[in-house]
């Protein structure tokens, strides 16, 4: 009996390396949206604010996130009922 | 169309039914859990991602249709028998609240219900076990692996963040993860019923054989599923979502994520896979990253067993059935007399003690199982 391992394989690494590149997009999103702590005059932390970089960076994560997602929908949708029989 | 064709058709659009109220946890379980969704907004958007994704490709469908079982040695009766074989054992596990695999019991009831009707000549072995069995075994592993390296790649990169940020941005992040996996789950398990149907229309002679299904079977399949899936299956949701591990939004995020990659990829390449137990796979992955003790392996045990008795014990229900059917029209109207009492059984053995969108959070804390042990 012949297995054919090698599209099992590449769905291992496919969905491993889209899964990983999205939960590790949008993680560094969110520390980048997360800010860094303002220290005031006595020296205790108040609110966190978000600088322009951190804004930048976490959009540009995000959106590249949204891309990988995108691009595997694309490659999945085949349109079944617009092809000929 | 002969009466025993549309008695199919009508019984696989229930299994369908079925199917999507067995799985609605796959895709919104943990979303419930860790409060991303509120439990109905979450199953009707889940029900109408379903719907949408059943669309999007035939791959799989093609696999049922054509590669499963010699469709010149069995007839339209076969399938049915195999179709009730399936449609109980997904009512007795969604009566125990087991995530078991609707595709092993389709798989089990047909194989079972061919065996009987026309010996295992009339079985392709081979695709069965290559595109079916090795995923079936495979997937969970996989998706748990690719589920525990995310979570934990999550924690290490967010463990710098704002906290109320981190978490707010994973919930916001689990809708999208959460609907990626209600349409993987559309595109993968409504085009196994979608098989099916195109399998007893080839059988029938309406349809040539190795062609794609029908529009009107892709829709019909859309709906049955979506509207399946809307109901809600609130005993596996609550397995999924609070009885594996006490997930947080990080977690539920990853595992989210993980499942709608290992479906997306197989269903693009034709693999039938389990969309439950990867679905699974990757809670326990998830679980587990962030503390092994945290995940309860005794349930884990549990769901291990059911998933081992799915493919065999549809397959004995759907080989009795065949058996009975092969009497003749008698026999068939029995076997599907015995198939209502028995789910009308189940359906009022399931209100006794019951499971609502109300009261599907409501879990006691859940133990360590270090502690437990």
């Amino acid at each position: 009996m012949h297995i054919n391992w090698g599209p099992l394989g590449s769905v291992f690494i496919v969905a491993f390396v889209s899964a990983a590149a999205v939960v590790v997009l949008v993680s560094f999103a969110l520390v980048a949206l997360s800010g860094r702590p303002d220290t005031g005059a006595s020296g205790v932390p108040a609110v966190r604010t978000v600088s322009s970089t951190g804004k930048t960076v976490g959009g540009a994560c995000l959106a590249a996130a949204a891309l990988i997602v995108l691009y595997g929908l694309g490659v999945i949708v085949k349109l079944p009922w617009l092809a000929h029989h | 169309m002969s009466l025993i064709v549309i008695a199919v058709i009508l019984t696989a659009l229930i299994f369908d039914f079925t199917n999507g109220f067995h799985d609605t946890a796959n895709a919104m379980a943990t979303s419930i859990a860790t409060e991303a969704l509120r439990p109905k907004v979450a199953v009707i958007l889940a029900g109408v991602l379903n719907f949408v994704g059943a669309f999007l490709s035939v791959e799989v469908a093609n696999t049922i249709s054509s590669g499963l079982v010699d469709d010149h040695k069995i007839t339209p009766v076969v399938v049915f028998a195999g179709l009730i074989g399936a449609i109980l054992w997904n009512l007795v596990t969604w009566l125990l609240g087991l995530p078991s695999s609707s595709s092993h019991a389709l798989f089990g009831g047909l194989i079972g219900a061919t065996w009987v009707a026309a010996g295992a000549g009339a079985i392709y072995f081979t695709t069965v076990v290559g595109k079916v069995l090795i995923p079936l075994v495979l997937s969970p592993i996989v998706a748990g692996i690719i589920g525990f390296a995310a979570t934990y790649l999550s924690y290490k990169i967010t463990q710098r963040g704002d906290e109320g940020t981190v978490k707010r941005g994973f919930r916001l992040s689990q809708i999208v993860s959460a609907s990626m996996v209600a349409l993987a789950h559309g595109t993968n398990d409504a085009q196994k019923t979608m098989g099916v149907i195109t399998l007893t229309l080839v059988l029938a002679g309406s349809q040539a054989a190795g062609t794609r299904p029908h529009f009107w079977v892709i829709a019909s399949c859309a709906l049955a599923i979506a509207l399946g899936t809307a109901v809600g299956g609130w005993r596996i949701i609550q397995t999924m979502g609070k009885r594996i591990s006490e997930i947080e939004s990080p977690q539920g995020f990853a595992a989210e994520t993980s499942s709608a990659a290992v479906i997306l990829a197989s269903a693009n390449l034709g693999f039938a896979l389990s969309t439950t137990q990867v679905c699974t796979g990757s809670i326990f992955g998830a679980g587990a990253a962030r503390r092994l003790a945290a995940v309860q392996w005794g349930v884990a045990g549990r769901m291990g067993l059911a998933w081992l008795l799915t493919l065999p014990s549809a397959a004995i229900v759907g080989a009795f059935a065949s058996w009975l059917a092969a009497t003749g029209t008698v026999g068939t109207i029995v076997v599907a007399l015995a198939a209502i009492a028995i789910a009308g059984w189940i359906y009022a053995a399931s209100r006794r003690a019951p499971v609502t969108a109300e009261t599907v959070n409501n879990v006691p804390d859940l133990q360590p199982a270090a502690a437990a042990a």
